[in-house]
């Protein structure tokens, strides 16, 4: 991100606490206390004794901190959340991994190597991004039965292995590497394997750690696939799964299912505290160049 | 390029450059295998599976009849058909329209002269929404629209307004979506937004003072216009996005009251995955997809005649 041209004239001082200053921080103030609540509440619930969850007037900040919801939650008879977050993890992981490998490989062909077809293929490819997946999902189910794969986590895993994004964001960095260090190494006998793995690799890690982030993050927080394809409650994903605290089949006093939904909140919010620079500026990043 | 590589590339010049192209072209192909496969298997056969059971009868148990264009007929008969992709176009317009002003908002004031810790931590805050699952954090919300106990409306009345039926009455219901949907995945755009604004050279803005703009004058001649290929980028894509709205609204209302909040996609799902009208779901399917593409096009059609590009 290029910093604008003022800063280095105006730094920034005590001089310059102009009220405009103080408006404008305060106006942010507001804003983030607006984007902020839904979390506030939904941590400040899942503390509570049931029956004051919704107390007049509100307290954010309960009497008596009622940590059992935790334990609840945890150990619920019917519902089994640790499940759902390994389930959930083991999909996010797989299909993370998965996207890494097919990914680069496919970009790094594209990118660097020649072979006839290569501008076709890709412009055919990148129709894919055109057509919503969730519009081919009626002929998808079926595939899917025909494969018989419905019910296993394999149904969501298979489709996912391959992005046609993934591959169009790694090519539009790999294409900005010199093709001088590649043909030194090819001056010394390396093949494309060995190039790809030793010298590009190294060079695109900021756009795989990108594409990661996008991935898991999205693969973490899916519902409709899910909703779609599982229907043993074992095999739920953590979305689909907290969901169900407050289904039919079981009925939990609000606090126990934000303490569910705190304890799937919470690991997002801690790395996104540690990555926080390196998330925002990889999602901008992806938005630029798309 | 370097001269080694185009001996290298070109071939036939250099030693082995032919068995080395062929070698290029080997791995080449071994590298885009996978993407190929999942591409024709995930993209293209769904495709292709798609426009065929648009036009069949088929409920998973008998085997599949054709039946030409009854699927569409049906469609046009449907009562509900209307109403439900009132509602889409309804979500698309609003949500749109609504995550502009918003992100662009927080865009401004992120990126206007304010210090340094005050920037990131604001912008975390803004942008934290998008990390977290639409469906799961709906949940949350359904709590604070309640009409009775909610603390939205506690907090109305505090104001001294009245209290909102945010999901149970058919007139609030699709705004209630709309918000929460927005609140959900506007820090993604202020992103966006706030690269461009860093994006435009301040010898612009000095120019323009130069000339006697003001502050407003400004935004609205250089700021806007400078803007409008994320703008446009961001209309794009929320369009394709919105049309398959599901998660926020399958959760905060079910899409009710009555067909009040559904969507083309939640449609898709009951007729597909609850009334096992296969061919009718992916008859709508394909009208959805057509929509989107009709949509993405008139977009394109009419960028030239006010996206800047420098």
């Amino acid at each position: 991100m290029s910093k604008p041209l003022v800063s280095s004239r105006l730094r920034w001082n005590r001089g310059y606490l102009r009220t405009s200053t103080v408006l404008t921080v305060g106006a942010l103030l507001l804003l983030s206390l607006f984007m902020a609540f839904p979390f506030v509440w939904m941590l400040s619930a899942s503390l509570k004794v049931p029956k004051t969850a919704f107390s007049i007037p509100p307290q954010l900040w309960p009497h008596e901190w009622r940590w059992e919801n935790y334990r609840q939650v945890l150990f619920h008879p019917t519902v089994p959340i640790p499940r759902f977050f390994l389930n959930s993890l083991n999909i996010a992981v797989l299909v993370t991994l998965g996207q890494l490998v097919t990914c680069t490989a496919a970009a790094y062909a594209f990118a660097r190597l020649r072979f006839r077809g290569r501008e076709v293929l890709f412009v055919v490819l990148l129709t894919a991004l055109m057509v919503p997946a969730q519009v081919t999902i009626v002929p998808l189910y079926i595939e899917m039965r025909f494969f018989k794969l419905i019910d296993t986590h394999a149904a969501l895993i298979l489709p996912a292995l391959t992005n046609i994004f993934g591959v169009f964001l790694l090519r539009q960095y790999l294409l900005t590497i010199p093709d001088e260090l590649e043909d030194a190494a090819r001056m010394d006998g390396a093949g494309p394997v060995r190039i790809l793995v030793q010298i590009m690799l190294p060079l695109i890690g900021p756009a795989l750690t990108t594409l990661a982030i996008v991935v898991f993050t999205g693969t973490w927080n899916a519902f409709f696939f899910p909703l779609i394809f599982l229907n043993d409650w074992q095999k739920f994903t953590w979305p689909l799964g907290v969901t169900m605290l407050r289904g039919q089949y079981s009925q939990n006093s609000v606090t126990v299912i934000m303490a569910g939904i705190t304890l799937g909140v919470a690991p997002v919010l801690l790395a996104f505290l540690v990555l926080q620079r390196r998330m925002i500026e990889s999602i901008g990043f992806t938005g630029g160049i798309k | 390029m370097g001269a080694v590589g185009q001996v290298l590339r070109r071939g036939g010049d250099g030693v082995g450059g032919r068995s080395l192209r062929r070698r290029d072209a080997l791995t080449a192909w071994l590298f885009i295998l996978p993407t190929v496969v999942g591409f024709l298997v995930f993209v293209i056969g769904p495709i292709v599976g798609g426009l065929a059971l648009g036009f069949m009868r088929y409920d998973l148990l008998t085997p599949p009849s054709f039946v030409g264009g009854e699927n569409f007929v049906k469609m046009i008969e449907d009562q509900r058909i209307l109403q439900i992709f009132g509602n889409t176009v309804y979500y698309v317009v609003g949500m749109i329209a609504l995550d502009l002003v918003w992100a662009l908002i927080l865009a401004v004031a992120l990126n206007s002269f304010i210090p340094r810790f005050f920037k990131v931590f604001f912008r975390a805050v803004f942008f934290f929404p998008i990390l977290v699952s639409g469906a799961v954090i709906s949940i949350v919300w359904l709590y604070l629209f309640n009409m009775d106990l909610g603390i939205i409306n506690w907090y109305l009345v505090k104001l001294g307004l009245d209290r909102v039926p945010w999901l149970i009455s058919s007139d609030w219901v699709r705004n209630s979506v709309i918000i929460m949907t927005v609140w959900n995945g506007v820090g993604f755009n202020m992103l966006l937004l706030l690269a461009g604004l860093q994006n435009i050279p301040v010898e612009l803005y000095e120019a323009g003072r130069i000339d006697g703009a003001g502050r407003w004058a400004s935004f609205g001649r250089i700021t806007v216009p400078m803007l409008t290929p994320v703008i446009f980028f961001i209309l794009v894509k929320g369009a394709i996005g919105v049309f398959q709205l599901f998660d926020s609204p399958f959760v905060l209302t079910r899409g009710g009251p009555g067909d009040a909040s559904r969507t083309v996609l939640m449609y898709i799902w009951e007729k597909g995955f609850q009334v096992l009208d296969f061919g009718y779901a992916a008859a709508i399917g394909l009208v959805l997809f057509l929509a989107i593409l009709a949509v993405t096009a008139v977009q394109f059609a009419t960028s030239d005649r006010w996206v800047f590009y420098r």
